[in-house]
């Protein structure tokens, strides 16, 4: 399947999530969830929103690609959907960038792969 | 203690209070016999097959509790074999890394070296010792044996059972379930101030979740239903049920959508062909959403449909207790899919930082004298009371133990 060409940051049509890419799309759990705790609700509402717009485009998009064959500009598209997932419980259920009631963000070391 | 393996009760225990002393709980003497009389007896897990793939693969486990260090190696013949990570010599450690792949561990005192079946294969100047007999000085190994993917290890030289008959019940129930579709997702640890069975008490019973997840599982508080429990010997069960009323959210909705059976959405297995063990919602509710297998002492199996979570609980002293989650999930090569697990993923981590809130003040709490005992209720709590007894009987029948290692 024929992705973007490889010196576009986002495959074509995700123009508008050009903004998000240096700050959201990002490889491991540990820099996702330290960018959700490091950010204002605002910020995150602005990601969250404009994600959500395009999920419906994102997920057709990959669809088509197998995860080990993601090129770069999908890749990219691919770590901002899984950030707007470490976002959403901030959005949806604390009205907070951190767990409220939890014991401290770190004391909890995130060793996923 | 295999005699309690036929023993078990059932089902819903009725309503009554039970008072559990909290003096095993702070007293640092207490925790010397359960090191001696549980710990350094029983068959404890310790990792997955699938973490040392292939021939010459380690880990290394250093473990408080048992004063050791121990090497879990796979061998040129496939077998997994567990060594104590310590030099034949002198008695220096070996491996300092704590995972890796090798043909040869090479002491870095005097450069003593053993192959990956344990043997002591080269000793530098060996002439010098006048006729070294290598084979009588491999590694010390460490009785091994595995279940369903997972590696347990028993520092016993002599176990009192095999890991089967140890495992007795809980182990033909859990058999079958899917675990070589499954693949590591998550991996979360941390280092808490508390005794580890104080630790472990936060996640035997259902009763909390209508608190502490109050923002994170609010359909519980809606509507709680009480959690199924069963002992089995030294083991125990707990099925959870929940009724899922609320609209999904907008980005639960995508993870739904794209098919990922993930923590609280259980009960949509049906349609995803899911190979669900008859051992699991063994009452077979519609609203069933995990069981969780209590594996004494240390280890929780939490299986749901097409998700996995493993709790490990280390004790290193009477306050301090080193803990690691692992969440397993389908494997996949669909972008889509991974999405979605992302979410549960993510879900599952914040609200295990719900459940961690109140340890360490509990346990300091323990600690101010304040209170001798708690107060819980059998029907939502007993395995609670049931694991503090069976930490108590092993205490109690196995004060031989100190005296034979004296």
């Amino acid at each position: 399947m024929r992705g973007a060409t490889p010196d576009q940051l986002l495959p074509e049509g995700f123009g508008e999530l050009e903004p998000f890419v240096c700050e959201w799309a990002l490889q491991s759990e540990r820099e996702r969830n330290r960018k959700r705790l490091a950010s204002s609700m605002e910020e995150i509402r602005r990601f969250y929103e404009t994600m959500l717009r395009h999920m419906e485009a994102l997920v057709t998009h990959l669809s088509r690609f197998k995860l080990q064959d993601l090129p770069q500009p999908e890749r990219r598209l691919f770590w901002l959907a899984l950030s707007l997932m470490e976002v959403a419980p901030a959005v949806e259920t604390y009205a907070s960038p951190d767990v409220p009631d939890a014991i401290a963000a770190h004391r909890l070391i995130i060793r996923s792969p | 203690m295999s005699d309690r393996n036929a023993g078990q009760h059932s089902g819903a225990p009725s309503p009554g209070i039970a008072f559990v002393p909290v003096e095993p709980n702070i007293s640092a003497e207490y925790f010397a016999r359960e090191r001696e009389r549980i710990f350094k007896h029983v068959w404890l897990k310790i990792g997955r097959v699938d973490e040392i793939p292939r021939p010459g693969d380690y880990l290394v486990r250093d473990l408080a509790i048992l004063q050791t260090s121990l090497l879990v190696v796979r061998g040129p013949d496939g077998v997994i074999r567990a060594f104590h990570n310590i030099c034949r010599h002198r008695g220096n450690r070996i491996v300092q890394t704590c995972a890796g792949s090798a043909r040869h561990f090479f002491c870095g005192f005097h450069g003593w070296t053993y192959d990956t079946h344990g043997r002591l294969t080269y000793v530098p100047q060996e002439e010098e010792f006048g006729g070294l007999d290598k084979d009588r000085f491999g590694l010390v190994q460490v009785p091994l044996d595995t279940w369903e993917g997972f590696i347990f290890i028993n520092v016993d030289p002599a176990p009192r059972e095999t890991l089967e008959e140890y495992l007795g019940e809980v182990g033909r129930l859990v058999r079958g379930y899917p675990f070589e579709q499954m693949e590591l997702v998550g991996r979360w640890t941390a280092h808490i101030a508390s005794n580890w069975k104080t630790f472990q008490d936060a996640f035997v019973e259902g009763y909390h979740v209508g608190t502490v997840h109050r923002r994170s599982i609010p359909d519980y508080r809606k509507n709680p239903r009480k959690a199924g429990i069963q002992t089995f010997g030294r083991h125990s069960n707990l099925t959870f049920y929940l009724d899922l009323q609320h609209e999904p959210l907008p980005a639960e909705a995508w993870a739904f959508k794209a098919g990922a059976l993930a923590f609280l959405q259980s009960g949509t297995a049906k349609e995803a062909h899911w190979r669900r063990p008859a051992g699991l919602n063994r009452e077979q509710k519609p609203n069933w959403i995990f069981d969780e297998f209590l594996i004494f002492p240390n280890f929780h199996l939490f299986l749901g449909d097409g998700w996995v979570l493993c709790h490990d609980f280390w004790p290193v002293s009477v306050d301090q207790t080193d803990w690691t989650v692992s969440y397993y999930l389908p494997k996949t090569d669909n972008p889509v899919v991974r999405i979605a697990q992302e979410y549960s993923k993510v879900t599952m981590r914040d609200t295990i930082r719900e459940d961690l809130s109140t340890i360490e003040s509990t346990h300091a709490a323990h600690r101010s004298g304040v209170l001798s005992h708690m107060v819980v209720s059998s029907a939502l709590e007993g395995l609670i009371t049931h694991h503090h007894d069976v930490v108590a009987r092993y205490v109690e029948e196995h004060r031989g133990e100190d005296r034979r290692r004296a």
